[in-house]
């Protein structure tokens, strides 16, 4: 394994979609939109192309994130930039773009009947509304936790 | 300004303080104890609900210079709100470095001292965790717990490094006990929503409100009162009033960074004074698996690796200890099927107490932390554990190793009131009095002499137990 080929070529590519996203980011701030909400829903028709979501519903959902994780400005900046204190500049660091990008992806699968249905490719998705509760979900519907919890 | 009279004023409610107190009252007959707290007394549903375990913002209790964060909480209770439960006991070796390794120091205290001490601690705390740890941490009773279910990758390390790999021991529960619940892997452990882990107030209220005990909240002390090497009490700020308490026996225990700044407002001064204050070198990691589903743990981290914590490397590299994630801490993948194939990682590496890192305090008295940079010994750490990345891991199907970043704080403070035996290095002696005023006892980890790899809150909850004991025998 060549670790650090990988990860010079992982960079390459985030850094070169950190700059097409930053940029895209700051031209809607300006034009007044909600750069956060098209960013979302890029991010889901981009890296879930497997799913069917209906569009307003893929929007409700962008809504709802937005409102879950960014109350303020300060909080969304935080947040895009990964949660854990960022700041602006750090917002474009390969890894937290790929970490944040993941973040979005997990909450719609996680908050939507995705795995409840068997994960099926093509299956149009019914959205429950934000759920970010990590781990929980497979650390019970496991076969692994069917062993030792009686969920019945 | 008033003033009352006490047996002993303990200052700050975290580990320290409440296991100190803990013992100290068990042993003692009728004593009067002030229990002296900066922060409020909020329930944990109140924490929950404000989404903050602090009920002071940490920019009002600290200035930050070298653009690196700390973090803990002021509030009734300290540490024990917003850990997340994590409760390794420190390796025999971590306790003689200098003379297996000839680095660091040795401390005045050995694994074998602290032994029952862990034990106790892990009582009160009702941790679980599997017996099998005892290979590399010699043990003379059984968790109080069994441990938590382990995920399937977990699974797979436990089975191929017996001698290296564990379960994790952990202060959340992995069984319903008589006060709390059991651990759901919901993974918000600052604010755990089910009452699994443990904290001051499912565990140490029998303390707080015991009879002997006043407590005093949102009472900051400023200064120790001292005429020459005696202790004579405590001065607290609440409001805009000053209260003067007087006591035989004064127990510091407000952390690693407010500790020393109350000492330095005391002009009780050694050389080593707020000097050395340091934490882990951390970073996240992610090994991308070839079709190993992860994430079916019972509890938010369900094992650790050993292969990269003691050894010969430690001569001239910090010790690593690798903590297994069973949270998508970097999130699922994307790719259709392979959402679970994923392996976040945090790896912890010792660092070396440096006095350029150190707690000074500004001209109104707030503590200030400046920080240099982490020793090149934790760098070098991080890259030795990283160079056998690959080996550690070769029972599972690895197809790519991710360096996430580096981790702005991994929310430990330590080593900036160190334990030893000459003042001209280190503030405190082998029990944690401090070598010239000598009724004043400092708990928590700001006496550690040096910064392990391994979380704390254990080691800071045995040796306050192991104080209490002494200064009462
Ligand atoms: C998010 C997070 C997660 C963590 N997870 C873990 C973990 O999993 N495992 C682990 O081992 N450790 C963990 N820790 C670290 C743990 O909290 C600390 O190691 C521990 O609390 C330190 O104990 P202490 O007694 O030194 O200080 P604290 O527990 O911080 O107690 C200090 C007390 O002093 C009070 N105080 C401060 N200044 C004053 C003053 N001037 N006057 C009066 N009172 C004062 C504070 O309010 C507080 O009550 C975590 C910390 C954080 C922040
Ligand atoms: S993993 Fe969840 S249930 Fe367990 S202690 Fe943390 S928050 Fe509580």
């Amino acid at each position: 394994m060549n670790l650090s080929r990988r990860t010079l070529l992982t960079s390459c590519v985030a850094v070169a979609s950190a700059t097409a996203i930053g940029t895209g980011f700051l031209a809607q701030t300006l034009m007044g939109g909600s750069p956060f909400r098209t960013y979302v829903k890029r991010i889901i028709e981009r890296r879930l192309p497997y799913i069917e979501i209906d569009p307003k519903t893929l929007d409700q959902f962008a809504r709802d994130l937005e409102v879950a994780w960014a109350p303020n400005t300060k909080q969304r900046l935080a947040s895009f930039a990964g949660g854990f204190g960022g700041s602006v500049l750090k917002m474009f660091q390969p890894h937290r773009v790929d970490w944040f990008e993941r973040k979005v992806l997990t909450t719609l699968l996680l908050s939507s009947d995705f795995f409840q249905t068997g994960a099926k490719k093509g299956s149009q998705l019914t959205y429950y509304g934000i759920r970010d509760d990590g781990c929980s979900a497979f650390s019970y519907l496991s076969d692994a936790a069917r062993e030792t919890i009686d969920l019945d | 300004m008033t003033q009352r009279d006490y047996d002993v004023i303990v200052v700050g409610s975290g580990f320290g303080s409440l296991f100190f107190l803990k013992r100290f009252l068990a042993r003692s007959g009728n004593v009067r104890v002030a229990l002296v707290e900066w922060g409020a007394d909020r329930s944990p549903d109140e924490q929950t609900r404000d989404n903050s375990n602090s009920s002071r913002s940490l920019d009002q209790c600290h200035d930050e210079v070298g653009g690196k964060s700390w973090d803990y909480t002021v509030g009734l209770g300290g540490g024990t709100n917003c850990w997340w439960g994590q409760t390794p006991r420190f390796l025999p070796n971590d306790f003689r470095m200098r003379s297996t390794y000839g680095v660091l120091e040795d401390w005045p205290v050995q694994y074998d001292d602290l032994e029952p001490y862990y034990c106790d601690a892990e009582a009160i705390m009702q941790v679980a965790g599997a017996q099998a740890i005892e290979h590399i941490m010699p043990r003379s009773q059984p968790f109080p717990l069994p441990p938590h279910r382990l995920s399937t990758p977990d699974r797979i390390m436990a089975e191929a490094c017996p001698e290296a790999f564990f379960p994790v021991s952990t202060a959340r529960a992995s069984q319903a006990t008589a006060n709390r619940n059991a651990c759901c892997a919901r993974v918000a452990c600052s604010f755990c929503p089910v009452n699994a882990k443990f904290n001051a107030y499912n565990g140490m209220m029998d303390v707080i409100r015991d009879p002997r005990v006043d407590l005093f909240l949102n009472a900051e002390v400023r200064r120790i009162e001292h005429r020459g090497s005696v202790a004579t009490g405590v001065v607290f700020r609440q409001g805009t009033r000053e209260e003067q308490l007087k006591a035989d026996l004064v127990v510091l225990g407000a952390n690693a960074i407010q500790s020393p700044a109350i000492l330095l407002r005391s002009d009780i001064q050694l050389p080593k004074t707020g000097r050395g204050l340091c934490e882990q070198l951390a970073y996240g990691v992610e090994l991308k698996l070839e079709n190993v589903d992860n994430f079916d743990g019972g509890t938010y981290t369900t094992g650790w690796h050993f292969g990269a914590y003691d050894g010969e490397h430690r001569k001239h590299a910090g010790a690593t200890l690798i903590q297994v994630e069973n949270h998508a801490k970097f999130g699922l993948r994307s790719e259709y099927g392979r959402w679970r194939h994923s392996l976040p990682l945090i790896l912890n590496t010792e660092d070396i107490p440096q006095d350029q890192n150190r707690v000074t305090v500004t001209e109104a008295g707030k503590a200030r932390v400046e920080f240099d940079d982490y020793s090149n010994y934790a760098k070098a750490g991080f890259e030795h554990a990283m160079s056998k990345m690959e080996q550690l891991f070769s029972a599972l199907p690895v197809e790519d190793i991710v360096v996430h970043g580096q981790r702005e704080t991994e929310h430990h403070l330590e080593c900036s009131l160190r334990m030893g035996t000459d003042p001209k290095a280190s503030v405190v002696d082998h029990i944690g009095l401090h070598h010239t005023v000598r009724n004043l006892l400092v708990v928590g980890s700001s006496v550690f002499p040096t910064c392990p790899p391994a979380n704390p809150s254990l080691t800071i909850a045995a040796m306050s137990l192991r104080a209490a004991d002494q200064l009462t025998s």
